[in-house]
């Protein structure tokens, strides 16, 4: 019984991502061969390998990586370590990572993978050598031109840096130079790209000026909450507030808090860094009930934290009329039919934190061209890109008469769906 | 961890005050999960790069 559930938990990403893709694939009727093709995953690639540790032991682990797709470009996908990394989450995310770039227009399939760890159990150097022992069992399977992985989950610029030393050590001296691009998010000064730290939270600022742009909304003085002072909650506030929008709301792990006159986005973060990364506390704004924090009057509402937020419970009190999805899966759906009918528009996940994945590619293109980027004319070049998807998400939500989201599936596949058609089935 | 074994709340540091959400069994992706590799002044360094660096283009431009 315990197994069975246990069993059912485990395929519940992967059902998910199953269920978004069958309803695109239904909606614009996919080619039934193409549909079995994107259905699985290329590649699924599980090692063992043995790492000696401080105290002289050895343990063996167990590390993954899944590649799902390559029709478009070499695998893309982030690395974790996390004692709940499994061949099934990464199979998911996968999936997730294919339709995310193909959105995205980037010449990249996706992959995802990790180490089954929990590296809080690990001293940094036995960090390094798991790190760099993970690297050599993968060999060949990863590659600049073949699958590029990237931070994610307990993996941060200077796992990517061991990475990059230990696969280009396998290379003879005169093809070391060629293989920079074999993982992204890099420091800057081992070939990582500026703007790399603030890509995600720019791309959802972004996101929301196209869109107030698209429907003639000044973004000046417009009210909005945040949900997770991280990264992503922290960028996207700052580009905001530089237009004029006023933060009004913020939930984190530790609380909610609130100011109708307004939140200093600067203030804010000097606080959290002082009492742990946690917003409570914090005197410019009053705390208040959690529950209520959906509920507060404002006009954009961004949920930048973590998924099923926004349900068919607290759906009814959103009085914002965006929500601009920064985290993944932030709007569950039922949700998203309440809100649709109230006339509540959603920049679904998809588009809205596409700008980490652009800023990857920003850093492979670098090099790849062997090229030294300045941080503006990231900033610029990632205004283009996500233009491009942004205008064709709308244009096609508004010419098939679809939301956002439904529509942003639809240009994913059908992408990958031209793809396939053009180039054929191999013999 | 074993309340949560499919869920990165596990081992998340927030765990105990944590009001995001009630049901922790299930997540693969949060904001505020607690790298374990990044120490907490690192989104402080980012950011006081980025202000260094604003300040430059600042000053190019009145040049």
């Amino acid at each position: 019984m315990v197994i069975k559930q246990q069993k059912k938990l485990k395929q519940g990403m992967l059902d998910n991502v199953m269920r978004q893709f069958n309803h695109s694939a239904d909606l614009i009727n996919l080619n039934p061969n193409i549909r079995k093709i994107l259905s699985i995953t290329n590649n699924e690639l599980v090692v063992h390998f043995p790492v000696k540790m401080d105290n002289g032991n050895v343990e063996v682990f167990t590390g993954y990586r899944v590649q799902h797709n390559n029709a478009l470009g070499p695998y893309k996908g982030g690395l974790r370590y996390h004692p709940t990394v499994d061949i099934d989450a990464a199979k998911a995310l996968a999936m997730w990572m294919t339709w995310k770039t193909s959105l995205a227009g980037l010449p990249y399939g996706g992959a995802k993978g990790g180490i089954q760890l929990d590296p809080s159990k690990y001293s940094q150097t036995e960090l390094e050598r798991i790190t760099r022992r993970f690297t050599y069992a993968l060999g060949d399977n990863i590659g600049p031109e073949l699958d590029i992985p990237a931070p994610d989950v307990n993996t941060n610029p200077q796992t990517m840096a061991w990475i990059l030393d230990t696969y280009m050590s396998t290379k003879s001296p005169s093809e070391r130079s060629k293989n920079m691009h074999v993982v992204t998010g890099k420091p800057v000064g081992a070939g990582g790209s500026e703007g790399r730290d603030r890509a995600t939270g720019y791309g959802v600022f972004l996101s929301i000026k196209f869109w107030a742009e698209n429907k003639k909304v000044d973004l000046k003085d417009k009210k909005y909450i945040v949900q997770g002072f991280g990264n992503v909650g922290y960028w996207t506030s700052h580009f905001l507030e530089k237009e004029g929008a006023i933060l009004v709301g913020v939930q984190d792990a530790s609380g909610s808090i609130a100011n109708t006159k307004g939140i200093c986005i600067e203030d804010l973060f000097k606080h959290t860094m002082e009492h742990k990364g946690t917003v409570a506390g914090f005197t410019e704004a009053i705390p208040i009930d959690n529950a209520a924090f959906f509920g507060l009057d404002c006009d954009i509402c961004v949920p930048a934290a973590l998924g099923n937020q926004i349900t068919a419970d607290n759906a009814n009190d959103i009085k914002a009329f965006l929500i601009a999805e920064g985290a993944n899966g932030p709007t569950d759906v039922e949700a998203e039919k309440i809100l649709l009918e109230k006339g509540i528009e959603i920049i679904p996940d998809i588009l809205c934190n596409s700008g980490g994945v652009i800023g990857s590619y920003f850093e492979w293109l670098q090099n790849r061209n062997g090229e030294i980027w300045q941080l503006d004319e990231v900033m610029e070049k990632m205004h283009k890109k996500l233009k491009e998807s942004f205008n064709k998400v709308m244009h096609t939500a508004i010419e098939r008469d679809i939301d956002m989201r439904t529509a942003a599936f639809n240009i994913a596949i059908e992408r990958l769906e031209q793809a396939y058609i053009q180039r054929g089935i191999f013999p | 961890m074993k309340h949560y074994t499919k869920s990165l709340c596990a081992t998340c540091i927030n765990i105990s005050f944590c009001v995001l959400t009630t049901n922790k069994s299930f997540i693969h992706s949060c904001s505020e999960y607690y790298h374990v590799l990044n120490t907490s002044s690192d989104r402080k360094i980012q950011v006081e790069n980025f202000k260094q660096k604003q300040l430059v283009l600042k000053q190019k431009e009145w040049l």
